[in-house]
Formats: structure tokens, sequence, C-alpha cells
């Protein structure tokens, strides 16, 4: 007769664990000669269960000197360890082992004190590179500061340029006085954009808290048309004037340069250094 | 894919132990100590648990591995694998020591562990020293799952080697009761460990 699924998992169960006595043992085994695959799958897996088991208790390690017993009762002693580096190199180079430390100690000492010196110089290499870095780095502020000034006098050259384009320009050249009898300068201007370019030479050097001041003379009045400075008398100095007071040339009397104290002063007091008068 | 490395693991383990079993029965005592430091820790874990005394656990472990080396020859890799010989092997002579300590203490009959309860047959072996202590933790946590009154069934009838009436009388409960708590935790077992 067939067994029912309930209760060859009741036998199976208790068998898979040792439990099974008298009896149910006997029909466990008669069901067992006729199993279909059902109840051998159903087998298989209770079986897996008990033999997972002992990895459910709690796990201890054996003692130490166990394993020693068990080779020794079995008459074979335990596998020895594996050798040391030094016992090997020695058994190698048929050395004994104090001889073999003694060079590799006196080896390791070599390969310290060279990477020691090797270190040294690492180091002042590393000195040498940063004070290079530094010196580049002087060269290329340096760079940048020439290009700037470059840049600044390529922006007068420019703007020159752009008043000189104009389709009208005016002139008025003006001659050193009695302060500055080497001086000359030039002054050219845009009557339509009222801008304009003061070109100053052989002025001497502005002195302390004081500057140079342009002036346009009109009926009789000096008007302020900016203050400047000169640093390099050697050199021609260009200044740009934004705005002029007055453009129109028959209004313009003379232009005067004086020298006064810094920022400048609302009508000269100080010496004429440049005069001149409009180009006709 | 987790599942799947585990199983190549396992197999790779499996495998390890027939070569090592090969050695052991071409008397390779440095197989048996390979294999000694492959289960001892899971053996000896077993016989204490059974046996409940450290002291004879070591004994026992030692006895176990040297039958293991004197009946080598007798291993049957169609049977089964070598984790399985080993942990039947063990759990059994934890259990005569049990029961022959209580016979002499009690003069009760011992049950005799029949020769099919030896080793069954089992493709892979669960034990594979890579993952032992990961799959132990989670067996225990599966074991904690099922009501306590089924894992104890299991547990005496596993680890102390009853029988059910034995565990019926033991528990003073009835028959029935037993065999329906073993079944249904056995099956809750297989369940979570599929799951798994």
């Amino acid at each position: 007769m067939a067994i029912d699924r309930e209760k060859f998992e009741e036998l199976c169960s208790a068998y898979v664990l040792g439990a099974l006595e008298g009896a149910d043992l006997s029909e466990f085994r008669d069901a067992m000669r006729t199993a279909d695959s059902e109840l051998l799958s159903i087998y298989q897996e209770m079986q897996q269960v008990a033999l997972h088991l002992p990895l459910m208790v709690e796990q201890f390690d054996p003692p130490m000197d166990a394993k020693r017993r068990i080779m020794s009762r079995i008459g074979a002693s335990e596998p020895p360890a594996r050798k040391g580096l030094v016992v090997r190199i020695a058994s190698a180079l048929g050395l004994n082992e104090p001889e073999v430390s003694v060079g590799i100690a006196f080896v390791l000492l070599l390969v310290v004190l060279g990477l020691s010196y090797y270190s040294i110089l690492l180091r002042r290499s590393v000195v040498e590179k940063d004070t290079q870095i530094s010196h580049l780095s002087d060269e290329m502020i340096a760079e940048r500061q020439q290009m700037t000034v470059v840049r600044e006098e390529l922006q007068k050259k420019d703007e020159l340029l752009k008043i000189l384009q104009s389709p009208r320009i005016e002139l008025a050249f003006m001659n050193g006085q009695e302060v500055a009898k080497s001086g000359y300068g030039k002054i050219i201007w845009d009557p339509e954009s009222r801008r304009a370019i003061l070109q100053i030479s052989n002025l001497p050097a502005v002195p302390p808290g004081k500057d140079y001041q342009l002036w346009v003379i009109k009926d009789k009045i000096p008007i302020s048309a900016g203050v400047f400075t000169v640093n390099d008398p050697e050199k021609e100095n260009f200044f740009k004037i934004d705005r002029l007071a007055e453009v129109d040339k028959k209004n313009i009397a003379a232009f005067a340069i004086t020298l006064e104290p810094k920022g400048g002063v609302p009508q000269p007091t100080g010496d004429k250094y440049l005069v001149g008068t409009p180009s006709l | 894919m987790l599942v799947f490395l585990l199983s190549i693991l396992r197999r790779l383990g499996g495998s390890e132990d027939a070569v090592l079993m090969g050695k052991i029965m071409t008397r390779d005592s440095v197989a048996l100590s390979a294999l000694y430091d492959r289960y001892a820790r899971l053996i000896y874990s077993l016989i204490r648990s059974v046996i409940k005394n450290h002291e004879e656990a070591e004994d026992l472990l030692q006895e176990v591995f040297v039958q293991l080396w004197e009946r080598a020859s007798t291993y049957d890799a169609a049977r089964g694998s070598v984790y399985t010989w080993i942990v039947t092997l063990a759990r059994n002579r934890a259990i005569d020591q049990v029961r022959s300590k209580s016979f002499q203490q009690q003069n009760k009959i011992v049950r005799e562990v029949g020769p099919d309860m030896l080793y069954s047959p089992m493709e892979n072996s669960p034990f594979d020293l890579v993952v032992a202590e990961e799959r132990s933790r989670k067996m225990r946590d599966a074991l904690n799952q099922i009501p306590p009154e089924q894992s104890q069934v299991i547990h005496i009838a596993y680890f102390g080697g009853c029988s059910q009436s034995e565990i019926a009388a033991q528990l003073n409960i009835p028959l029935g009761t037993v065999k329906t708590r073993m079944r249904q935790g056995m099956k809750k077992l297989q369940q979570i460990m599929t799951d798994r």
C-alpha cells in the first residue's frame, strides 16, 4: 500500500535524525523500496537538512596539541612547518645560519645606507628645483609687468591713432620758457570728439608734491585741461585728454603748462614751462 | 550570483576532500594533517555538543581521526562525500560514548545505530573552510527561527541520539506530538535553507 506524503515526511524526518526505531523504521524502509521520485526528493531534502545540523552548534577550536597526538598515534610526525628564509638560503649555499644572518644584515645595512644617500641627493635636487622655480617665477612676474607697460603704451598709441585718423584735427605747438628752455610740446585734438593728445619732451621731472598742469587760455582766462606728471624727462611723454574744455581754435588764445601743487589748482600760480598757440 | 559562487566553492571544497581522502588511502599522513585542518573545528564542536565534556571530546576527536586513518580504505565516494562520512562517524562515536556511559550508570539497553546510518549519498559537502563560519551562523539563525519546541526535539534526536519514544519519555509528551514537532521543524528548516 502506498504511503501518503505526510506520513512519509514524518518517518523520513525521524530517520535522517537517527530517531526512528522499531515498526516505524521497518515501515520507512518498506516505503523507500517503492518510493517514487517525489518521495525520494523529500528524503534527499530532509537528509540535506540533517547534514547541515553540525553547522548549527557553537563552534570551538580543538586543543592545540590534539593534532600532534593524532599524528603521533598514527606513527607520523606532524608535517614540519615551512622553513624560514634564512634556513633555506643557508641550506642552498651550504653555509650555517649565523653566517647567512650576518650576511643578510650586512646587505640590508648597505641597502639602508644606499637609500639614505639617495634620499640626500633627492633632497638637494628638490632644493635646487625650488630655487629655479622661484627664479622663473620672479622672471615671469617681471615679464608680466613689462607686458602691462607695453600694453599701456599700445593703448596710448592706439588712442593717438584714433585721434589722428579723425577727418579734422587741430594742432598746437608749445615752446619751452625760461625755466625749461629746451622743452617743447604738442597738442593734437579732434574738435568733434573733443579728445586730445598732449605730447611733451625735455620737461624736468616733477618734484615731490607737484604736478604739471595744462591750461587752455580763452578770452584771457586760463581754463584747466588736466594735470600730469613727468618722471623720465629723457623720454617723450604722451598724455590723453578725454574732454578738452575748448576745441574751437578761434577761441583758444594759447595753451600753457605750469608747475603747480599736486592735484592742480583752479588758477595758475607757478612758473610757465611751455606756452604755444594753435596752428593756423 | 552569491549562490553560484558558494556552489563553486563547495564543489572545489568537495573535490579537495576527495583528493585528500585518496592520498590518505595511500597512507599519506600529510593528507590526514590537511584534512584535520579542514574539519577538526567542526568535528570537535559536534562531539562537544553531544558529549558536553571538552576533555572527553578531545579524546574522541583523536579517536575519530585515527579511525578515519585506519578505515580510510573502506571509504566509498559513491556512497557520499568525505564530509558526510566524517560527520556521521563522529556523531555515531559520540552518541555511542554517551549511551555507553548511560548504560554503565543506568544498566539500560544501548540502542544500536544501524549500518544505514553510517553515511548516505550526498552530491556536495556543505562544509568548506571559506564559507563554513558564515554558513554556521546562518544555520544557527535558521534553528532559532523555528519554534523552540520543534528545535528542541530535533536537537535531542540529533545531538542526544535519542529515538522518538525516548524523546517523548524525556519530555513527558505524547509520541505523536514528538513526531509532529519533528516533521514540522525539519520541514521549516528545509524551507529556510531553500529560501537562503
